[in-house]
């Protein structure tokens, strides 16, 4: 069951709110509905679609963020919301990376949470993988948004999931060079990926592509 | 070891990436801490006979203690809290959600630094006192509560803002009984000057407890019903922290994501 993904029928939408935090239940809007998926072992799938259509939705239904209203979903054999951690890679929206330390100190500290054994090899490795050489020394916050998407990347990667949940991983990427890279780097990990991209030419390297479009 | 010295260096980084915070945070306030604290003890008590003094009647030695615990409470509750919220606002707390450790683990290496400090604070403490005092397995039996007083104001805070990531709505409960405790541990005022209706409250509250047992061996005679309720009461608080640390999960995650 290794790197394996089954969604089935999963349903899920949200309610407006008021000003002091209660739902609105007439305001109720489904933004996924009856959605089914199932990625194979080292298969890399993504989901396409406009803004607002559920492909983030979709995705953290999948890493168990978000329960679905109907419909099942399962990771790596087991209940979304009780995967086992240490398979599985995430590079979200906002990238869960701290703006006041280095890059090499970010990474450090991720293989430090991972319990990694060679915590300096590996990441070196992950430095040399996504390229950073030249600025993993820097604070990120003197970092581009497009290298902080590149140390996400590498975060996400560095432990060498079974599965990877990236969420437009190319926002911010250069199209001649970081975008070749990444797409090489995620082909050669062989690691399941599901990912979401706004467009078709970005997620044209997938084994399959989704369309989503609005519930 | 090495994974909890990078957790140490990260915090240091993450609280000031420049000298003076990081000797501040480390060395100068433990020492600024403990020695106005050493010399107050300097000043009103060691030049008196030590068990005559600590009798736990005195207004003194009630208010003197009732200040260090307060100082505890609030080194635990209020550094904890205010780091875990910080992470959160950082978005960096799902780092951490997602990490395949004990999310109770994952918590505590976020206080790396604060238990340094107060092992640091300890250690300066000790030796001033000793320095000026020679029994030790009562200071010993001192230090301790004191650090169970810290460790009650973690588990406090740690449930405070989970309760707070969660139910971002609702009322802020815990500081409110934290509020309540404190007013009546008889930390600022000895309780027996308030009211009988509030005297059952007072009975209650573990902080009355913990603050009667630091007396009772600093008098010689140790306070074993206080002491029990009072490490009782910390037990059970860790508990509820444990809990929500470990139990909270899909449904309430779903929010604290939402939020």
């Amino acid at each position: 069951m290794k790197g394996r993904l089954y969604l089935e029928r999963v349903s899920k939408g949200f309610c407006a709110r008021s000003f002091f935090g209660r739902p609105k239940l007439s305001t109720y809007r489904p933004v996924v509905r009856d959605f089914s998926l199932e990625v194979n072992a080292g298969e890399v799938v993504a989901l396409v679609g406009n803004n607002g259509v559920g492909k983030t939705t979709i995705l953290k239904v999948a890493m168990g963020m978000f329960q679905p209203e109907h419909g099942k979903a399962w990771l790596e054999g087991k209940p979304a919301h009780c995967f086992d951690r240490q398979a599985v890679g995430a590079m979200l929206t906002h990238q869960m990376i701290y703006l006041s330390l280095t890059g090499w100190e970010n990474l450090s500290y991720t293989a430090a949470l991972y319990r990694l054994p060679d915590i300096r090899n590996a990441v070196a490795r992950s430095v040399a993988l996504w390229e950073l050489e030249d600025f993993v020394k820097f604070p990120v916050q003197e970092y581009s948004q497009g290298m902080k998407t590149r140390l996400a990347l590498a975060r996400a990667t560095l432990m060498q999931p079974t599965f990877l949940f990236l969420d437009e991983p190319f926002a911010f990427l250069d199209e001649e060079n970081a975008i070749p890279l990444a797409i090489r780097n995620l082909r050669s990990l062989g690691i399941s990926t599901l990912l979401t991209c706004p467009t078709l030419q970005q997620a044209a390297f997938a084994d399959r592509v989704l369309r989503v479009v609005r519930a | 070891m090495r994974a909890w010295f990078i957790f140490l260096r990260k915090e240091l980084a993450v609280e000031g990436r420049h000298g003076m915070p990081i000797i501040q945070s480390l060395i100068l306030t433990p020492l600024i801490s403990a020695l106005p604290l050493f010399l107050i003890y300097r000043r009103t008590y060691a030049q008196d006979n030590l068990a005559a003094s600590w009798n736990g009647h005195s207004y003194q030695s009630e208010m003197w203690v009732g200040f260090v615990c307060h100082f505890c409470l609030n080194s635990g509750c209020y550094v904890f809290f205010n780091r875990l919220m910080s992470e959160w606002s950082q978005n960096t707390f799902a780092l951490l959600w997602f990490a395949p450790r004990h999310r109770l683990m994952s918590m505590m290496t976020l206080s790396v630094t604060d238990i340094l400090r107060v092992v640091l604070f300890s250690v300066t403490f000790s030796l001033l006192f000793l320095y000026g005092q020679t029994t030790l397995i009562p200071f010993l039996l001192v230090l301790l509560h004191f650090f169970g007083f810290f460790l009650l104001g973690a588990a406090l805070g740690m449930i405070r803002m989970f309760l707070r990531i969660l139910f971002p709505a609702s009322l802020d409960l815990v500081f409110y009984l934290y509020l309540g405790l404190l007013l009546s541990s008889g930390f600022y005022f000895p309780t027996r000057f308030l009211p009988e209706q509030f005297q059952l409250l007072v009975q209650a509250n573990p902080f009355v407890h913990g603050k009667i047992a630091v007396l009772g061996v600093m008098g010689g005679s140790f306070a074993v019903a206080s002491g029990l309720q009072f490490w009782g009461s910390l037990a059970l608080v860790w508990l509820v922290a444990i809990w929500l640390t470990g139990a909270v999960s899909v449904p309430l995650s779903e929010k604290a994501l939402r939020a």
